[in-house]
């Protein structure tokens, strides 16, 4: 009974662990490998806090939370800085870094000795101080931590965290603040790291470093991977899997030692063979399919122009002047003298040769490249040095050449994340104001709907992004450009690879939002397109604009059609 | 083999019959025909992701297409490896960094042999190809990576002639380079094809330099061909607008 | 001033030995991209081989050495063919071959303490001590900065000269260019895991005459090497080899006012002035 009580508990801790872990690279696809180190934190924060100062339980693992989720934040800033294989790199050698503080701290954490008699958790005048009783304490909290993490995946802001795993310049140029979303769950996954570790110094009475190395960590990793990465249940049934398994060591006679060994082969060989054979995991990715259905009614079949994507403003009225715009990179100047004036209910065409720097032009526009000199004014007011989030806030967004849709999410997602000011993306109403947020997101997904009925997409709401055609996925991306909000939209090249049914078809899209007033601007290559859609061209070489008009004069001008196809 | 580049029709030496490609599920290139005879200069001209380079990618067997034939030759290439139809006399000039800009000049060179196993055949085609590029010759010992634009071109075609090539494809040799040095490279390939009667397929945007030295066009436009002929007509620029 | 110079003859001689783990570690991951963390525990499987065929078998060192370097090449080849290849075949993200190699870490790690035992294996063979004024050091030191110079030379030679060696730094300098012009990769990346991990060996037969083995060295071998070829310029074997050093001395002469167990701290302290810092590394790439 003693034994597998202890076993359950285990199973307990393993599983805040690992769906805490699954928010941080599941979700946010953040590969942070420093688990350990946030569960040593809270671990000896309640060991020091209840043996020197004699603090007691609920307190030593609120004090363990937050200062855990301050090392969380401090470790979320090398995370913005390098990507891929140096996080991974970095955030292992974070983890030796604390192995090495642990040991060499005497005074403080024992050293290699650690701290025992650390005094079991008492509720309601009982110590906790075997597994059976403990059991039902660790089976609340983890039940309690997991709520909070499954919260927080099934809301807006987990769909964001999916967005900016999926792709991180489409996540900031549909308005997503990266930096605050990154800082939050760190702090948020290293928390809950934390609250295991408060549990485990009180439940073994005792810690030590060796129980946090880097091998902790991989194991937290594999039953995350095991269990499928951005599915918190699949993270529990890893948990549970992974300490299970080695347990039928107990029945055959093998020393402690070498039964621990043994226990590390086989999770790297459950790590290896799942990555092999299975790389998402038992159970894939939950997808938390907003309730399409239920709004569906209310959403007329193939929608007009609606109000909901006209933007306000006279037509003709100029919403975006750009002035000298010049970019150096190096000694290179890729942009030289780039002055574009955008126009309410009007399309303009910038067309060039290739490296003319037209797509240059849309980085500067939009705030993902920061111009050298020059000045971006959006009726009046200033974005020159507007991030791109902001840029998209203020009213305007720009799409890229090669798409970058979430891939993983569905139609209706990629639409829903792209909404703007949503009280699901903070944290606080999440939590706090259940209510606010459901019925928000109620009023954005049918939003979303008519967008997606607006550009055609209504019958495909509910497929994945992955699994559209080539054109569905153009569309999709000017749906995502629609549902920013914006009434400045920048194309890079919508059209290019599409069949004449498919091009035509966009090119209606793109003549109502001209109609519903806004104001736009694409790249395409297709002169007939450009014939056919665009009320002026702008004409870019080397970097600056040579000449702007109508296009019909434009096309017949001899000398500038020798540039082009020079 | 004698004076093959002047007759009317040459044998064909690549046939692509019926050829789609793309990229996971983007279909890029659709049911494409395309003949390169025997000592021509064949331009694939096209607007941006019209689909050229997918085509000349998957001729190599970089891409594998998703149906459709290659014949070299005569004999089937569709399932072949790079390495076999580098062997079998198929070069390629990639896009951009076609060198190894850590290696010296010499090195990069004696690598476009790489496959061949006659040292002093290797020997007399290196100094072909220097007697070619006479700047390869003086810059033999310097690190690629830091000659120009357009030696870095000249360098790029040379180490394909190194195996002496029966067919040479270039992807957008013109690309980043100043106008007067693509007129260079331009003279240089149409050099490379008469003095070594060696058949050219090349991808270009830059229609202006490469219709002076086709003998033969194919224009292609969103994965389709739209004209395939001669190169005058498309002289005329206007003609030309309609056809992008 | 004894101090002073034990501390940079410390350095010098760890030196060497960082530039050889680093070499090794450069050879595979410049070439092929595959981050792989398992060269650590494979390195320490080399070190074990030869303390097992000199302790238990009886061979000469330099005999163990020699098959002990065999059976850390074909570890090495083995852990790209099985584990690592079949991930490029299938396409896998980059992280994906990253995270199976932290598997395959862990399992040959525990696997060496399973076959060996966790205590401290040491071999005797007699070394000379000598001493610089009050400062001293030994033939076995005096070794490691001629094995980093005879297989640094030797790898140099071979990557400037041979056909397969200009073949390796095309890989590393362009892969698909590499694919172009005919070269076998495949092939290629069999060869540098050979290599590199044969490099390793090396360093662990000296280490096993020098400190005695233990199950847990190669998390810091594989560590400094990371490290170094980061801070030396990924692509770069000589940036490797520089930046193994400056590790060595930096570690070194830190202690002269930090003490010594926070040794590996200081290289993580660099690795992260370093990547925050200045990404490209020390040696910048033509």
């Amino acid at each position: 009974m003693e034994y597998l009580a202890h076993v359950l508990v285990m199973v307990c801790l393993y599983g805040i662990l690992a769906t805490s872990f699954n928010l941080l690279i599941g979700f946010g696809g953040i590969f942070a490998l420093a688990h350990a180190t946030f569960y040593a934190s809270g671990a000896y924060a309640a060991g020091i806090l209840a043996t020197k100062l004699g603090i007691g339980f609920p307190f030593t693992m609120l004090a363990g939370i937050v200062v855990t989720a301050a090392i969380g934040l401090l470790v979320a800033f090398p995370a913005m800085r390098v990507g891929s294989h140096y996080l991974v790199v970095i955030t292992l050698a974070l983890q030796a870094i604390t192995i090495d503080v642990l040991m060499n701290s005497k005074p403080v954490t024992g050293g290699p000795d650690g701290i025992g008699g650390i005094p079991p958790v008492s509720l309601f005048g009982t110590a906790l101080n075997n597994p059976v009783a403990f059991l039902p304490l660790a089976a609340v909290m983890a039940a309690l931590c997991c709520a909070v993490a499954w919260r927080l995946g099934a809301s807006p802001f987990g769909r964001s965290l999916r967005a900016m795993r999926e792709n991180e310049a489409a996540a900031l140029a549909v308005g997503k603040n990266l930096v605050r979303m990154k800082l939050v769950v760190f702090a948020l996954s290293a928390g809950l790291a934390s609250v295991a570790g408060s549990l485990v110094a009180h439940y073994i009475a005792f810690v030590n470093p060796e129980s946090f190395t880097i091998e902790e960590t991989i194991l937290i990793l594999a039953m995350v991977i095991l269990g499928g990465m951005g599915n918190l249940w699949g993270s529990l049934a890893g948990a549970a899997i992974l300490v299970l398994l080695p347990e039928g060591l107990k029945f055959v006679h093998v020393p402690g030692d070498i039964a621990d060994m043994v226990r590390q082969v086989i999770y790297g060989v459950v790590l290896i063979v799942i990555l092999r054979l299975r790389p998402e995991g038992l159970f894939p990715e939950t997808v938390f399919r907003p309730p399409t259905g239920a709004v569906l009614p209310t959403v007329p079949a193939n929608g007009p122009a609606s109000t909901l994507v006209r933007a306000e403003g006279t037509p003709g009225e100029v919403v975006v002047s750009a002035k000298a715009l010049a970019k150096n990179f190096g000694g290179i100047k890729a942009v030289k003298d780039l002055t574009i004036d955008l126009r309410r209910g009007q399309i303009v065409g910038l067309i060039g040769p290739n490296g003319a720097g037209k797509t240059t032009a849309f980085n500067l526009l939009s705030g993902f490249l920061r111009p050298t000199s020059g000045t971006i004014l959006y009726r009046g007011r200033d974005l020159t040095v507007l991030k791109p989030h902001e840029v998209v806030a203020a009213g305007l967004a720009r799409s890229f050449q090669d798409l970058k849709l979430f891939t993983k999410l569905s139609v209706a997602e990629n639409i829903l994340v792209s909404l703007p000011k949503q009280p699901g993306d903070r944290l606080f109403d999440v939590y706090l104001r259940p209510g606010r947020v459901r019925w928000a997101e109620r009023e954005n997904l049918a939003r979303a709907l008519e967008i997606a009925s607006f550009v055609g997409l209504l019958a495909k709401a509910d497929e994945v992004a992955a699994n559209l055609s080539y054109a569905e996925e153009k569309l999709l991306v000017i749906a995502r450009l629609l549902a920013t909000g914006a009434d400045v939209l920048l194309l890079d090249e919508p059209l290019s690879g599409l069949d004449t049914g498919t091009v035509e078809r966009i090119c209606g899209v793109l003549r109502d939002l001209a109609r519903a007033n806004k104001a736009i601007c694409i790249i395409e290559h297709n002169l007939e397109v450009i014939r056919g859609v665009c009320d002026e061209i702008v004409f870019i070489d080397e970097g600056r604009v040579l000449t702007k008009g109508p296009p019909e004069t434009l096309m017949r001008d001899r000398e500038l059609a020798e540039r082009y196809f020079g | 083999m004698t004076e093959i580049h002047a007759m009317p029709i040459a044998e064909p030496l690549l046939e692509v019959r019926g050829l789609s490609a793309g990229y996971g599920k983007r279909a890029v290139v659709h049911d494409m025909d395309l003949t390169v005879r025997a000592g021509e200069i064949r331009v694939l001209l096209g607007h941006n992701g019209a689909g050229k380079t997918t085509l000349v990618r998957s001729v190599f067997g970089l891409i594998r297409p998703s149906s459709g034939s290659i014949r070299y030759r005569g004999e089937d290439i569709t399932k072949r490896r790079c390495a076999d139809n580098v062997k079998a006399g198929i070069a390629l000039v990639p896009q951009g960094h076609g060198i190894f800009r850590s290696l010296t000049v010499r090195e990069n060179l004696e690598l476009g042999a790489y496959t061949a196993d006659d040292p002093a055949a290797t020997r007399t085609n290196r100094d072909a190809v220097m007697d070619l590029f006479p700047i390869l010759r003086e810059r033999a010992g310097q690190i690629a990576g830091t000659m120009s634009g357009g030696q870095q071109q000249m360098l790029a075609m040379g180490m394909a002639l190194m195996h002496r090539p029966d067919v040479m494809i270039l992807d957008e040799p013109s690309i980043g380079l100043a106008p007067n040095l693509v007129q260079r490279v331009m003279e240089a390939i149409a050099e490379v094809n008469r003095a070594l009667r060696m058949a050219v397929l090349m991808v270009e945007q830059n229609v202006v330099h490469a219709l002076p030295i086709a003998q033969s066009v194919t224009v292609l436009r969103t994965g389709r061909k739209i004209y395939e002929g001669a190169p005058e007509p498309l002289g005329d620029r206007q003609y030309l607008m309609t056809l992008f | 001033m004894d101090l002073l110079i034990q501390l940079t003859l410390n350095g010098l001689f760890n030196g060497a030995h960082f530039a050889l783990l680093a070499m090794g570690f450069a050879l595979i991951f410049g070439t092929t991209g595959v981050v792989h963390f398992a060269y650590g525990p494979v390195y320490a499987v080399g070190a074990y081989v030869v303390w097992a065929l000199v302790a238990l078998a009886g061979l000469p060192f330099w005999v163990a050495v020699g098959l002990g370097v065999a059976a850390t090449a074909a570890l090495g080849v083995a852990s790209y063919l099985f584990i690592y290849r079949p991930f490029e075949i299938g396409g896998s993200p980059p992280f994906v071959v990253l995270v199976a190699s932290l598997g395959l870490f862990i399992v040959i790690k525990n696997l060496i303490g399973i076959v060996f035992g966790t205590d401290v294996k040491t071999v005797d063979v007699a070394y000379d001590v000598h001493f610089v004024g009050n400062a001293f050091f030994t033939t076995v030191q005096v070794g490691q900065v001629l094995a980093a110079l005879l297989v640094g030379g030797g790898i140099a030679l071979f990557l400037r000269t041979s056909r397969y060696g200009k073949a390796i730094r095309a890989m590393a300098d362009n892969r698909e260019m590499a694919t172009v012009i005919g070269i076998d990769t495949t092939r290629l990346s069999i060869l540098v895991f050979a290599l590199g991990s044969a490099v390793s060996a090396v360093a662990g037969a000296l280490v096993l005459l020098r400190d005695g083995l233990n199950p847990n060295m190669g998390f810091g071998a594989v560590f400094v090497a990371f490290v170094a070829v980061i801070v030396g310029g990924v692509g770069s074997l000589r940036g490797a080899v520089v930046a193994g050093f400056l590790l060595a001395f930096v570690q070194s002469l830190g202690m002269w006012q930090i003490p010594t167990e926070w040794q590996n701290t200081i290289v993580f302290v660099v690795l992260f002035g370093f990547l925050l810092a200045r990404p490209s590394g020390i040696v910048r790439r033509a």
